[in-house]
């Protein structure tokens, strides 16, 4: 087990600097002089050639990349132009929101489609199969931005249940201020969830091993409950997984409509201020985050299921 | 013909491709019945709700909802199908390539979507635009530059296994080029399934697009573009929620829409048993 | 990392643990974030409120903006010669408890004077420095120099602690300490700047309440709906179409001000052809400013005759432009335009107001053959982009930090300047000579003409399409007393009380 793990480690390697360079030569599209585009006037001549020998714009190329890698490394991820301090600084203080809104909002999106799913499964193939899948097919189409706005407008301004932004002070608060911004994010995970739950659920109840607890005297719940519903959720987990990368993408959007101090948030100021090493560090970091979140969640796949091995 | 019928005995396909007919018959139709016009400003009848005049209400400067609405349309449609079926294209393309003559192009290929997979499509979207400042050109660089990898992967994959089948055996023993092997034998082939997802990711890209808007990094006014409107409407939510609810719900109907569609064509296609 | 280490701690603790909330708290909502805290280097809205409610300036603008106040100079005195400017300091302390020194005077203006202040022209007429004790200064001008007093009353000459600022260099900044009502106490960039109470401000009593919250909401009506849901004590610029509504409300006061403050249309005229008086008139005449007033800004503006918001030695008999399309089309005729042309106008997008002045302006020059194309662009965009030049048409604006209009003129008008006639590159050489026999000129009638005149020469020149002077609205809960939004754009919190 631990040395599965260990070499999956180490296959992460290639792909973490794979997404330092592919980060750094999608940011390389930009048309003309970066320090120009970002400084415009704002900086004399003298202070722009300081700056672009700051940022190593004089070198070539490759030596432009390594510095930047050099900068993944130390854990910096660049300076940033307008607050003057490390990304890493400025990422640290908002990760907490966005992985709290990511967990938060899966957690939502389970309890939202484990009840559907297993009616699904019960009915397979009937009208209420077919109107829970219609039900979620309508869900996903909401674009989520839309979505906040409507919730905003229903369940905060009409209802007055739910605050209408911001981070609040102590677990309670937040679960009650984040849960709008979860909702949003989880509702298009719970689609994802019913979807492979309702399958892997249909598939499990005909597994061979049910016949044999049945046999055993156990009762339909029973059965339901310690088997089938058991495992099915275990595969599920790699289908969280799989998608953390839409989840997360999906964060920014939320909260900056919420105002969380979140990654998301970070990631539209910096582009609103231009500050293109924020802009840079911060996507790498977000896809670091994201293989991160799909090791951790295979790791915790095959603890869960030993049958599973992480090769 | 099998496929025609298939798609039509599955109900969600017919109803997904009733829903986009009837958008783009009004979409057609409007320009031609409506007495409003989407641009002209009217003060004095600003903010009005829906009325059989004005069915979705008029927004603050006293233009005709609906009509920017239909309008809209136009614009999110144009956008969203050429940011998802020309990186379509160039996806299938480099797919097929990769699958068929393998080695280190394909490994490359696949190290390279492997490792572009891993940044979140609204992160590296919005990135992209952000960097290369707002405007409708840079828009479908964005989309250009993130859209073809999916594409490519999954049409790899299929001309991984149609590659091995026989009557691609057979066409190469009697010495066909290889871009008649690749187009007229792999291809129509491996497509389906990329056609299945590209009706899904027409409806992340058309709700990307007026996201892109939403934070002002997209399209520009007075473009009726959806989420323009949307974010247009927001300081009026309260005293005039039509302004929101409409082009939102539009959006939706775009995406239920091509939901359905590729539910269809995905039954339809699915191969018997 | 440490440090980096730590902002994650605390970021973390603060989303699980309850904090106390025991002391008094003000809440604020403000839509714009501010950039630094570094007076000599910022110019946005945001920055500048902030300072004043953290730092103090040796004078400042009474409330209502007619005249000059005490700040940390608790008396002032102008030779006869208008060459030396006396003033007697009060025992003021820092937060930190220093006292507040001629020496930290010196250095405070000294820097604001100096190279790496955006400033510096409004300081430098001050060529000497004597102290003459810990608390008396003497600053010696050159010449005379009717706008020194005024601009030691603006944010930039903030007085800041000499020995903390030179130790720390920038990083001073991040963690300021000043002499003002309140001391920084959190900064949560994007999203909230805590404020406390400064034990050792002068104001004996003040301020009335311990800790300030400036939380930044940008959507205009995220802010009303926290006001209502009474998440916020206070709002700053709430949606002006919703006012009327807000003010219905049960437990919530409205409040409105006209600041020093004007919104127009920047024409570049270095470029065809807005190069040609005539077409800029003949836009000026082109846009029903009642309508802009009405529709856009609800009622709550004025229409403008120039660029000059109504301040000291406004000409109140000067009339805007009459709205008349053929007047247009025929001055356009004149120039040859006579079937319009086409224009790109720039719009700040996170300014909701101009993105629909952009628009209805669109719809406005649609009679004249001119075709506009919007091009929006965030603030910082804007402000670069037109400075250096690039741009046709821009919708814009400008607020006073002074109640002098010397600092608007030299901005708006006047070319060479700092801002270059506000990047429209007009120019005239009358209003130049007046500009700078203004400067030495007493207080009085004649100084009054030459603002007339150079006002009259602006309206007349139109580098600018006139649109309006905006009025600035705010709302707090009922029992809050004593906010209010100054001429000058900013707000003072050290008299505002809880009324229960």
């Amino acid at each position: 087990m631990l040395r599965s793990i260990l070499q999956r480690l180490l296959m992460l390697i290639p792909v973490l600097i794979g997404i330092t360079l592919l980060g750094f030569l999608l940011l390389q599209v930009v048309p003309g002089d970066p320090v120009e585009r970002a400084m415009g006037t704002r900086a004399s001549a003298e202070e722009m050639d300081a700056m672009r020998r700051q940022w190593g714009l004089d070198q070539p190329m490759w030596r432009q990349y390594l510095l930047f890698l050099r900068d993944c490394i130390t854990g910096s991820f660049g300076t940033s132009l307008f607050h003057k301090l490390p990304v890493s600084t400025l990422v640290l203080e908002r990760l907490p929101f966005t992985l709290a809104i990511v967990a938060y909002s899966t957690v939502l999106a389970l309890l939202i489609a484990m009840p559907f799913a297993i009616l699904a499964a019960l009915r397979r193939g009937g009208m209420v199969d077919l109107a829970i899948r219609q039900l979620f097919v309508f869900v996903i189409a909401l674009p989520p931005f839309w979505l906040c706005f409507l919730f905003i407008l229903w369940l905060s301004l009409g209802l007055g249940l739910f605050p209408t932004g911001g981070i609040g002070d102590g677990l309670v608060q937040n679960l009650h201020r984040l849960f709008l911004p979860s909702l949003v994010v989880g509702l298009s995970t719970a689609a994802l969830i019913q979807q492979s739950l309702r399958a892997t659920l249909i598939e499990t109840m005909s597994a061979d091993y049910v016949d044999t607890a049945r046999a055993k005297g156990l009762s339909r719940v029973q059965v339901f409950t310690r088997h089938i519903l058991r495992n099915s959720l275990i595969s599920t987990i790699s289908i969280v997984g799989v998608r953390i990368g839409w989840i997360i993408g999906s964060t920014v959007v939320v909260e900056k409509i919420f105002s969380v101090p979140g990654l998301g948030s970070l990631l539209i100021d910096a582009i609103v201020s231009r500050d293109f090493p924020v802009i840079r560090g911060l996507t790498v970091i977000f896809a670091m985050l994201v293989v991160l979140v799909n090791l951790l969640t295979d790791i915790a796949y095959s603890i869960a299921d030993p049958r599973v091995s992480l090769d | 013909m099998t496929f025609l019928y298939k798609f039509c005995r599955n109900r969600s396909g017919l109803v997904g491709l009733a829903m986009l007919l009837v958008l783009s018959i009004a979409v057609l139709l409007t320009p031609i019945l409506s007495p409003h016009n989407p641009f002209q400003l009217n003060f004095g009848a600003a903010l009005r709700p829906p009325s059989a005049e004005h069915w979705f209400g008029t927004d603050n400067f006293g233009r005709d909802v609906f009509t920017r609405v239909i309008a809209g349309a136009v614009y999110d449609l144009r956008l969203a199908l050429i940011c998802v079926f020309g990186p379509a294209a160039i996806g299938v393309v480099i797919g097929l390539v990769a699958g068929y003559f393998g080695g280190a192009v394909d490994s490359a290929l696949m190290r390279l979507t492997d490792i572009a997979w891993a940044f979140p499509f609204y992160v590296l979207v919005l990135a992209i635009v952000g960097v290369l400042g707002p405007s409708e050109t840079n828009l479908y660089i964005a989309f250009f530059l993130v859209n073809w990898i999916g594409y490519a992967r999954i049409v790899r994959g299929e001309t991984l296994v149609t590659a091995r089948l026989e009557y691609v055996e057979a066409a190469r023993v009697l010495r066909y080029s290889r871009p008649r092997i690749l187009f007229r034998h792999i291809m129509p082939n491996t497509i389906t399934p990329a056609l299945v997802y590209s009706m899904s990711d027409v409806v992340l890209t058309v709700q990307a697009i007026a996201a892109l808007s939403f934070f002002g990094l997209g399209v520009q006014p007075p473009a009726p573009e959806w989420g323009l409107l949307i974010v247009e409407s927001i300081d009026y939510m309260r005293e005039a929620p039509w302004m929101t609810l409409f082009p939102g719900l539009a959006l939706a109907w775009v995406g239920i829409g091509f939901s359905l569609v590729g539910e269809g064509l995905s039954t339809a296609l699915k191969p018997e048993g | 990392m440490n440090r980096s280490m730590r902002a994650l701690l605390a970021s973390g603790c603060m989303m699980l643990s309850a904090g106390m909330l025991s002391a008094e708290t003000l809440r604020v909502a403000m839509g714009v974030d501010p950039v630094s805290l570094d007076p000599i280097a910022t110019s946005d809205n945001a920055s500048i409120w902030t300072q004043l409610l953290i730092y103090d300036t040796l004078i400042r603008p009474s409330k209502d903006g007619t005249d000059l106040e005490p700040g940390l100079a608790e008396s002032w005195e102008v030779s006869e010669d208008g060459l030396t400017l006396t003033f007697k300091l009060r025992e003021a302390k820092f937060s930190d408890g220093t006292p507040v020194t001629a020496e930290d005077v010196q250095f405070s203006l000294e820097r604001a004077a100096s190279e790496q202040s955006s400033w510096a022209g409004f300081f430098r007429p001050i060529t000497g420095y004597e102290i003459t004790g810990e608390h008396e200064i003497k600053l010696m001008l050159d010449k005379p120099f009717t706008p020194a007093l005024n601009n030691l009353a603006m944010f930039s000459g903030a007085i800041l602690p000499k020995k903390l600022v030179e130790a720390q260099g920038d990083a001073f900044f991040v963690d300021p300490v000043g002499s003002g009502p309140y001391a920084l106490a959190e900064w949560t960039r994007g999203s909230q700047i805590a404020l406390e109470e400064n034990p050792h401000y002068w104001q004996e009593g003040k301020p009335f309440i311990e800790n300030v919250e400036l939380n930044i909401v940008t959507e205009g009506s995220a802010r009303t709906i926290k006001l209502e849901a009474g998440e916020v004590d206070a709002i700053i610029d709430p949606p002006l179409n919703q006012i009327e509504k807000l003010r219905t409300k049960e437990g919530i006061v409205v409040g409105s001000a006209v600041p020093y403050r004007s919104d127009f249309v920047l024409l570049n005229t270095t470029k065809a052809p807005f190069d040609d008086e005539k077409v800029r008139r003949a836009l000026n005449m082109a846009v029903d400013k009642k309508a802009l007033i009405e529709g856009i800004l609800y009622g709550a503006g004025k229409i403008a005759a120039s660029a000059m918001p109504p301040m000291r030695y406004a000409d109140e008999s000067l009339e805007p432009y009459a709205y008349d399309l053929e007047k247009a089309k025929a001055l356009l005729d004149e120039a040859g335009l006579g079937d319009g042309f086409e224009a790109e106008l720039l719009v700040n997008s996170g300014m909701a107001a101009h993105r629909n002045v952009a628009v209805a302006l669109q719809a406005m020059m649609q009679p004249l053959g001119v075709k506009l194309n919007i091009q929006m662009v965030e603030g910082g965009t804007h402000w670069e982009t037109t400075k250096a030049g690039n741009y046709e048409m821009a919708v814009s604006f400008a607020t006073s930090d002074t109640i002098d209009p010397d600092q608007l003129i030299g901005f708006l008008a006047v070319n060479p300047e700092r801002a270059n006639a506000y990047h429209t590159e007009w120019k005239s050489e009358r209003l130049n000579e007046l500009y700078q026999k203004e400067r030495v000129t007493e207080n009085g009638e004649a100084r009054g003409e030459m603002f007339g005149e150079m006002v009259q020469l602006l309206h007349d020149g139109a580098p600018y399409i006139f649109l309006y002077h905006p009025a600035s609205a705010w709302a707090t809960r009922a029992n809050v007393e004593g906010f209010e939004i100054l001429p000058t754009s900013n707000f003072r919190l050290e008299d505002v009380k809880f009324t229960d």
